[in-house]
């Protein structure tokens, strides 16, 4: 079962379009990392699916529901923290958890003195005194002790050192120990997520580039290099998943973004007769700016 | 209803002190209309005058305010507030907030009614002075709520406000010309009809902008049914040529008969007599706003025909219950007189006042009523004046003047 399911979800700013046709499934209790640089639509994305934002075309359904008709009965099963969400800052840590436990059935005081705890806050500050770590951190302990099905995260871990994206992690897998859930978690920075997540999606400019897990990714792409022979290599017409095609004198090097055994044996006899071909695996960042400056080369022309 | 109450909780945790201002606020009023009722109006003009600021600017503004602190914390404008991420329908924050708004008009009313009990008032009294108090929060909350829900920060609701006060003195601008200059009169029925349609138009703009947003959070669409409703209140105001129908008419008159209320002027009020003129200042019901009532015979030239009613006269019927009935004709002429007849006082047009005021009906009468005083009378105010030295006269016929002008 998905938790998440967009179908051609589209949303327009007055003429300028944040979403086309955006095609999106998050299956359950996976760690989906929606990634796409800033203005890609990432939370207008988010947005819509918390229901904060109507869409203008398509349909997002969260936890089976329309999330137009999101209601109470949902949203007890959903946590949310956004980088620019307003919390009640008037309010002291302690405060802002009493003023949430009532609203839900499934709240567990222990987990909350747990995360309490272990998040380090000081539960009579008010939130308004409290560093943006600490802010993010207290929006994220009034989000698990329901131990929410799904997670939403919108650039939970910008602008935060290391060691509080480290607690931050640590708190949300205190709760992923204790009950299946799933986590959407979207950022700028593939890095971020990278070892959180088992699937990831790439936005750019308002449409889905592809959804699927981290392996699989991973084991479709390769950093070709190609040190040529004396045989003049076969370089016309690349095949539509090499990326970044160069050639440096008797060297050549690629990225194949549909790489496999199968298409390896195809294009080093075919294409390569007389060279070395050596595919290297690709860390996911140097996939994605991979993505990324594709992206800028097939729009390049046209805005040129 | 518990999840509405802790919001409503919540809501009174976050807005403690400004209550707390409100409070002091109030019972500061209600301290300062005691003080005014033994004060003499013309020696302590600038007391009256920090008085009436208090009562009449400062009061009304942090109740205006206090509707935006309310919306504040969870703004209902198209957003990621924090409410909206959690299991909080718009419906139920809406009841908590007009539940705690409700609350927040009674709350003048409750505290002043020691007050009121400390000046004797009786149970006629009591109920039109928590209707009046009542009725005046009410109208603050009419204006502001809009405001507020289609604000996301106070600071936008300043901004929103202001923007309002323009727009009223330009819709007040187009009245002036569209209507012109001819002073044409309008008939009491068609400005009471006006006034009441105009009250039912925004009473509706408001409460469909705020079932918006709570809904539906779609600001632009609020803004515009508000500039409508506006427009639609300027229309009436032009073009609206209908009385009261006959049948809202009759119950309004029903409802509206006179009511007297009775102050014992023993119980507040101060009253002193210099020759020919007495003086009551006294503390009216309706709120603990003053009333000085200056009743003068003291010209020289007209003490001659005029009756000599302020002497002490023992041996007057009842000299111990006499009443002061202060009327407005036609807006523009006043008329008192003092009777010790109750049933005299249940005439048509009586009207009383709700603010501090001096009224000579000799100097006043008949075509000269102080222009600030017109917008304050709106009833009758019946001073009972007990075993104390104003006797029986009558000046409802005031003597010519001198200089031959009536």
């Amino acid at each position: 079962m998905n938790v998440i399911e967009t179908h051609q979800l589209s949303r327009r700013y007055g003429k300028a379009d944040a979403l086309h046709g955006l095609d999106l499934t998050v299956p359950t209790g996976s760690i989906f990392a929606f990634i796409g640089a800033n203005g890609a639509g990432k939370t207008t994305t988010i947005k819509v699916l918390m229901n904060l934002l109507e869409p203008t075309g398509g349909i997002a359904r969260v936890l089976g529901v329309d999330s137009r008709k999101l209601g109470p009965r949902q949203r007890e099963k959903i946590g949310y923290v956004s980088e620019n969400q307003k919390l009640p800052d008037w309010m002291t840590v302690r405060q802002l958890l009493d003023y949430c436990r009532p609203f839900y059935p499934t709240w567990d005081r222990d987990l909350e003195a747990k995360l309490l705890k272990q998040f380090e806050l000081p539960p009579d500050r008010r939130i308004r005194q409290l560093s943006r770590g600490m802010m993010m951190k207290a929006a994220l302990l009034s989000s698990l002790p329901y131990r929410p099905k799904l997670l939403v995260l919108d650039e939970p871990f910008s602008g935060l050192d290391p060691l509080v994206r480290d607690e931050f992690v640590r708190g949300m897998l205190e709760v992923s120990q204790q009950s299946e859930w799933t986590i959407f978690i979207s950022s700028h920075d593939i890095n971020e997520v990278e070892q959180l997540a088992d699937r990831v999606g790439l936005i750019d400019a308002g449409r889905m580039q592809f959804a699927e897990p981290i392996d699989a990714l991973m084991g479709r792409f390769r950093r070709v290099d190609v040190t040529l022979g004396n045989a003049e290599p076969r370089l016309e017409s690349p095949p539509p998943g090499w990326l970044e095609v160069e050639r440096m004198g008797n060297h050549v090097r690629f990225v194949d973004s549909q790489f496999s055994g199968e298409s390896f044996e195809s294009y080093r006899s075919g294409r390569f007769p007389d060279a070395d071909v050596v595919p290297a695996p690709m860390k996911l960042r140097e996939i994605f700016v991979t993505l990324a400056k594709s992206r800028r080369v097939q729009v390049a022309p046209a805005g040129a | 209803m518990s999840l509405t109450w802790h919001i409503v909780r919540k809501d009174i945790t976050r807005l403690r002190w400004v209550i707390l201002l409100w409070v002091v606020a109030l019972a500061g009023e209600m301290t300062l209309a005691s003080l005014q009722a033994t004060l003499d109006v013309e020696g302590h003009t600038l007391f009256y005058m920090a008085a009436w600021t208090f009562g009449n600017v400062f009061i009304p503004v942090i109740g205006y305010g206090l509707v935006m602190g309310l919306q504040d914390d969870d703004p209902v404008t198209e957003g990621d507030s924090f409410w909206m991420t959690r299991p909080i329908t718009g419906g139920r924050l809406l009841s908590a907030k007009a539940l705690l708004l409700a609350l927040l008009c009674l709350l003048p009313a409750v505290i002043s009614v020691p007050f009121w009990l400390g000046h004797d008032f009786g149970l006629g009294a009591l109920r039109q002075s928590s209707l009046h108090v009542l009725w005046r929060q009410v109208l603050i909350s009419l204006l502001a709520v809009p405001f507020a829900v289609i604000s996301s920060s106070g600071a936008k609701f300043v901004t929103n406000t202001l923007v309002g006060m323009v727009a009223v003195l330009g819709l007040w601008l187009l009245y002036r010309l569209v209507a012109g200059g001819g002073p044409t009169p309008i008939p009491d029925p068609v400005l009471v009809s006006r006034g009441w349609l105009i009250l039912a138009i925004w009473v509706f703009a408001a409460g469909a902008a705020a079932l918006n947003q709570y809904y539906r959070h779609r600001t632009r669409r609020s803004v515009a049914l508000l500039v409508t409703a506006a427009f639609a209140c300027l229309a009436v105001s032009l073009w609206w040529d209908r009385g009261v129908p006959a049948a809202l008419a009759a119950g309004t008159a029903r409802r509206a008969e006179p009511v007297l209320i009775e102050v014992a002027a023993r119980a507040g009020a101060h009253i002193s007599r210099d020759g020919h003129t007495v003086r009551i200042i006294s503390v009216i019901p309706d709120f603990s706003r003053t009333i000085v009532l200056e009743v003068s015979e003291s010209e020289p030239e007209s003490s001659a025909t005029y009756p000599a009613s302020l002497s002490e006269n023992p041996d007057a019927p009842h000299p111990q219950e006499h009443y002061l009935l202060v009327s407005q004709d036609d807006g523009r002429a006043m008329t008192a007189e003092v009777t010790r007849n109750p049933e005299e006082l249940h005439a048509d047009r009586v009207r009383y006042f709700r603010s501090t005021l001096v009224f000579n009906p000799y100097r006043d009468l008949p075509g000269n009523v102080p222009s600030n005083m017109a917008p304050w009378i709106a009833g009758a105010v019946l001073v009972k004046v007990e075993g104390r030295d104003a006797a029986l006269f009558r000046l409802a016929d005031p003597p010519a003047r001198k200089d031959g002008k009536p």
